[in-house]
């Protein structure tokens, strides 16, 4: 069994998750069986699955596993549905809360009951005891069964959680208190899960996870093939992986730079979320990374003893190589596209800067930036592009427009798509710039654009952070329409080197890696 | 006769009872012996139920305890679980130290991660399982009962309060939850959650709101068949809440006035002002054991329906010892180490009686109200320097209590304040002269002023001491009280006590 290792499936999902679904859909394609295993608790997970269409079967929740709920159908549940314990009742709505009170005869609360705004599907209840103090607070999964409980003490503050199993069983529950090193915060320092047969003490969350990566390894045990578990956020396996107690092959993959400044990867300090697995680099099977220069770099300042590959996150499916393509002269000359989110590592302030200045020379020049604005530092990165945009005067040339899924129309109209990021772990999006026919114009940044856009074949790289050269780049391009065409035509062959076909080979080599590592592992592994 | 279900309600029953718990116990026992349905029926959360009630020489299946009930464990068997098979730990990564009998700790790489209490009187079998977190802070105790199962769970607050309690039902499921706020200023239940009950969820305020839902259901499973009775007055209230019960009672056992000398106008105890002042409507008959207590409640209440019952049965026994098969001097006081009890007295008539026996011996057998009152009465014995002539045992089951009437000559009771004298009807039954302090309940057909014993005044026991001393040196004085009292015995004996409950049952319910 292949297990992808993350967090959770959020409706905003960042570069790991839509990595990982593209592998994903890879691997089902190839009928490689695989689950993606997800640690945190999330009571709309299902609905985002269904969302992304990957079946529940597919996918392994941690609190799931031990709820028994990896496959629940989904079941209507609306305050009406619920069992009050009283009766008579007394109903009383609040839309712009979403959620109901419910009182009993003596007017004293009984509950409040959120719904989902859509479909009046209970979300949470608030129970209050004789003396109106809120007790308890029994949050809904989507699919319509109490999952979990948080205790409230009578300083109306969280004293631990409760987990339950479909048939309201306690299955895993969390005890909180003060500490020295956090405080005035109540902080879970006890776990404790309870199976069917045993109970087990977990001082940490992280010690809980350790248990069930070493229970999925054991459940789904083969003596023929390994278990391949890729950890696609470190810090939710990074030691557990080195620990479990029965082998398999373990497969770290980065997903970003591994020192904080990308531009120094010699040199720089480590990148603090893969820090603990760079000192460790030596003991997993294999260590993936999306591009040859940052395998070189891992290779050339760590010298690990376990193998490197580099596997493109990216993968260009069939569809998208056979569209027909579309010639520059049809597109929106001048017309520059960048999809990110608003952040400040995405520095989009510095493309901003270079369409200004090119703007001066060719009145066609425009930017359309997509994509959430990301709240840190209040909304930092989103404040300084409009300081620029209001400062030259490009309120005409440059628009903020939003996340969008509209990737294949708008892409079909644009010519160029822009970045100028401090660091890359690969970068999806411009991939996809790239397989639409986009003529790249970046930064040489690592990693990712410097690889997916190579210099006068599929675009321009121009020196990091000179961002009058990327101006001048985005004006000698349109200048031409030969050299235009000629890029254009180069994006979409380049992007040929992330067909499905390329990048399950790569995968294949892994596997097969793996199972070398099998057949030399002693006896006595057919437990 | 009547096929009614008697319902004989109670907080509990106990490791350490009184009089109010052995009279119900007995009459259970003599019910099931007679043929009349009767249960002892229990309130109070109670993981030693199985044990406390084998002590008490009854029945499991004719105790109905509310928790047990709800949590579906009436008729789990006692099963043995250790500490050291127990599922919730990993004996290969943790280290138990068993090296205390009380309790053993668990240990990972160092650290405790539990420690478990052992129950009392067992070698090492689950008591409580009281989990730590990582900086040794209690946060769940899991509570197993007598029988072997996991009973309850507790959940501890930041501080180490109880948060929630969780009662389980042999699958685990939290069956009842009673959640802990503070109110007036400390952490209490405020809210009791009995789950999927029949398919239903009930709320209810406090326990006994829960009682009453517990009694209705019982009576309701009987079709209204019910006779309800009331056994102590921390129960009244509820059962006189209870519907649809074809009767309902209340007994007495106990006198129901603070003193015994401004009867029978005098202050009532505050456990019976409800009862007497508020709930006696809903009482269809309260019974008391004496026909004095009905007369004087009788006059102060003249609208209520008060009548007789016995108190207690007694079983004859086949053989009772000779005078000389018991130790000489030897006196027995049977009952709780109390204040109201006056084992004081006793003392003090001792120290008179050894003016003239410097042999003579007393033996107390009954639980202490506390550890401080304890103290104060071994103090009391040494300042009358009377610490080699007395013997305190601890609280005896049925069986040690019938080895010390065996064992002594003379039964002592220094209490003036009994409704009537379950532990003297005992005396009767083992042949002893009995020795009491005036007693307005207790009747001549227990003790009959020189036949069986004496009735004592106040000290100094209007000239007794020498006629005590007399029972004690001269066989035949001995042998004719000893007889008086087996003949008075036969009274309590579990035909007339048949009798009169038949009566009692067929006439008024």
């Amino acid at each position: 069994m292949l297990f992808h290792i993350n967090a959770t499936m959020p409706a905003h999902k960042s570069g790991i998750e839509h990595a990982e679904l593209k592998r994903i859909k890879l691997f089902a394609q190839k009928q490689v069986p695989q689950r993606l295993v997800l640690r945190e608790w999330d009571p709309k997970l299902h609905l985002q699955l269904q969302k992304e269409a990957l079946p529940d079967a597919l996918v392994l929740n941690m609190f799931d596993f031990y709820q028994r709920a990896t496959m629940v159908p989904w079941c209507k549940v609306t305050a009406r549905d619920l069992d009050f314990g009283e009766t008579p009742l007394i109903w009383q709505i609040e839309p712009e809360q979403q959620r109901w009170l419910i009182s009993n005869q003596a007017d004293e609360l009984i509950a409040r009951v959120h719904y989902y705004p859509d479909d009046q599907q209970v979300r949470l209840v608030e129970w209050f005891d004789t003396q109106q103090n809120l007790y308890k607070a029994e949050y809904y999964d989507w699919r319509g069964f109490p999952s979990m409980i948080q205790w409230y003490t009578a300083n109306n503050q969280v004293s631990g959680e409760t987990w339950l199993d479909v048939k309201g069983h306690p299955v895993i529950e969390n005890y909180r208190k003060y500490t020295m090193g956090n405080p005035g915060n109540l902080e879970p320092t006890h776990w404790q899960l309870q199976t069917e047969n045993q109970q087990f003490q977990f001082d940490t969350l992280d010690e809980l996870t350790a248990h069930f990566l070493n229970q999925i390894n054991h459940e789904f045990w083969s003596a023929k093939t390994p278990n391949i578990f890729i950890l696609d956020r470190a810090h939710l396996g990074d030691a557990a992986l080195l620990n479990l107690d029965w082998p398999a092959y373990t497969v770290l993959h980065l997903h970003n730079a591994q020192t904080s400044n990308a531009q120094e990867p010699l040199t720089a300090p480590l990148n603090q979320h893969y820090e603990y697995a760079l000192h460790n680099l030596d003991r997993y099977n294999a260590v993936v990374s999306a591009t040859p220069q940052q395998t070189r770099d891992l290779q050339t300042r760590f010298h690990p003893k376990s193998k490197l590959w580099t596997i493109p996150v990216g993968i260009v499916n069939q569809r998208l190589s056979e569209q027909p393509r579309i010639p520059v002269a049809q597109r929106q000359y001048g017309k520059i596209v960048a999809f990110a989110r608003i952040a400040p590592e995405k520095q989009l302030v510095d493309l901003v800067r270079a369409v200004g200045l090119a703007h001066q020379q060719n009145a066609a020049v425009s930017l359309d930036l997509y994509g959430y604005a990301d709240p840190t530092d209040q909304y930092r990165a989103r404040r300084e592009i409009e300081a620029v945009i209001q400062d030259q005067h490009l309120e005409q040339v440059v628009q903020l427009k939003g996340y969008t899924d509209q990737i294949d129309a708008i892409e079909h109209q644009a010519m160029l798509y822009g970045l100028t990021s401090r660091m890359e772990g690969f970068n999806l999006a411009l991939l996809e710039g790239i397989s639409h026919g986009l003529i790249g114009v970046t930064y040489d940044v690592n990693y990712g654009p410097n690889e997916i856009i190579q210099d006068d074949w599929n675009g321009r790289v121009v020196a990091y952070q000179d961002y009058e050269a990327l101006a001048q780049a985005i004006l000698d391009i349109l200048a031409d329409p030969q050299l235009a065409q000629r890029y254009s035509t180069g994006a979409y062959e380049s992007a040929q080197r992330y067909s499905e076909e390329q990048i399950y080979q790569d995968w294949e080599a892994l596997f097969q890696d793996a199972a070398a590592f099998w057949a030399e592992l002693p006896e006595g592994k057919d437990k | 006769m009547t096929a009614k279900v008697n319902l004989f309600v109670n907080e509990n029953l106990y490791a350490f009872n009184s009089g109010t718990e052995h009279a119900q116990a007995r009459r259970i026992r003599a019910f099931q012996q007679l043929g009349i349905p009767a249960y002892y029926v229990t309130r109070n959360y109670n993981r030693f139920l199985a044990r406390d009630a084998a002590n008490l020489n009854l029945d499991m299946q004719t105790v109905i305890n509310m928790y047990d009930y709800f949590q579906g464990t009436q008729t789990t068997r006692m099963r043995k679980q250790s500490l050291h098979d127990l599922a919730d730990f990993n004996w290969r990564t943790d280290h138990l130290d068993s090296s205390n009998p009380n309790f053993s700790l668990v240990q990972k790489a160092g650290r405790q991660v539990a420690r478990i209490t052992v129950l009392p009187a067992t070698v090492g079998l689950v008591n409580e399982v009281i989990y730590n977190d990582r900086a040794g802070n209690p946060t769940r105790r899991e509570n197993w009962d007598w029988r072997g199962f996991l009973s309850s769970v507790d959940r501890f607050t930041p501080d180490g309060q109880v948060q929630v309690t969780q009662y389980l039902n042999l699958a685990g499921d939290p069956v009842l939850e009673v959640n802990f706020m503070v109110k007036d200023g400390i952490s209490q239940p405020t809210i009791w959650e009995l789950k999927q009950y029949h398919g239903k969820n009930y709320r209810f305020a406090t326990e006994d709101d829960l009682f009453g839902f517990f009694l209705n259901e019982l009576i309701r499973q009987n079709d209204g068949q019910v006779n309800l009775w009331s056994e102590r007055r921390s129960v009244d209230r509820a059962v006189s809440q209870a519907q649809g019960m074809t009767g309902r009672y209340a007994i007495l056992h106990e006198m129901h006035t603070v003193t015994n000398t401004d009867l029978p106008a005098g202050t009532l105890y505050a456990g019976y002002q409800d009862l007497f002042e508020a709930l006696t409507p809903a009482f269809d008959t309260i019974f008391v054991p004496s026909q004095r207590q009905r007369a004087d409640l009788q006059s102060r209440y003249p609208k209520q329906n008060f009548k007789v019952v016995p108190d207690t049965v007694v079983t004859l026994p086949q053989h009772v010892p000779a005078r000389d098969q018991r130790i000489p001097g030897h006196l027995l006081v049977l009952g709780r180490l109390s204040a109201e009890k006056a084992p004081e007295l006793a003392l003090q008539l001792l120290a008179l009686i050894r003016n003239y026996l410097p042999d003579v011996t007393m033996e107390f057998m009954g639980y202490p109200s506390s550890p401080d009152y304890l103290a104060q009465f071994k103090a009391q014995v040494q300042t009358l320097g009377l610490g080699e002539q007395v013997f305190i045992s601890k609280y005896g089951d049925a069986k040690q209590v019938q080895t010390a009437l065996r064992r002594a000559q003379v039964l002592i009771n220094p209490s003036s304040h009994e409704a009537f004298g379950m532990q003297l009807v005992e005396g009767l039954a083992a042949g002893l002269p009995l020795i009491t302090m005036e007693n307005r309940y207790t009747p001549n057909a227990v003790v009959e002023d020189g036949i069986n014993g004496y009735r004592l005044q106040t000290l100094p026991f209007n000239g007794a001491v020498p006629k005590i001393v007399q029972i004690l040196e001269d066989a035949q004085v001995w042998q004719k009280m000893s007889q008086a009292s087996l003949k008075k015995a036969q009274a309590f004996d579990l035909a007339n006590f048949g009798t009169v409950w038949q009566e009692v049952l067929a006439d008024k319910v």
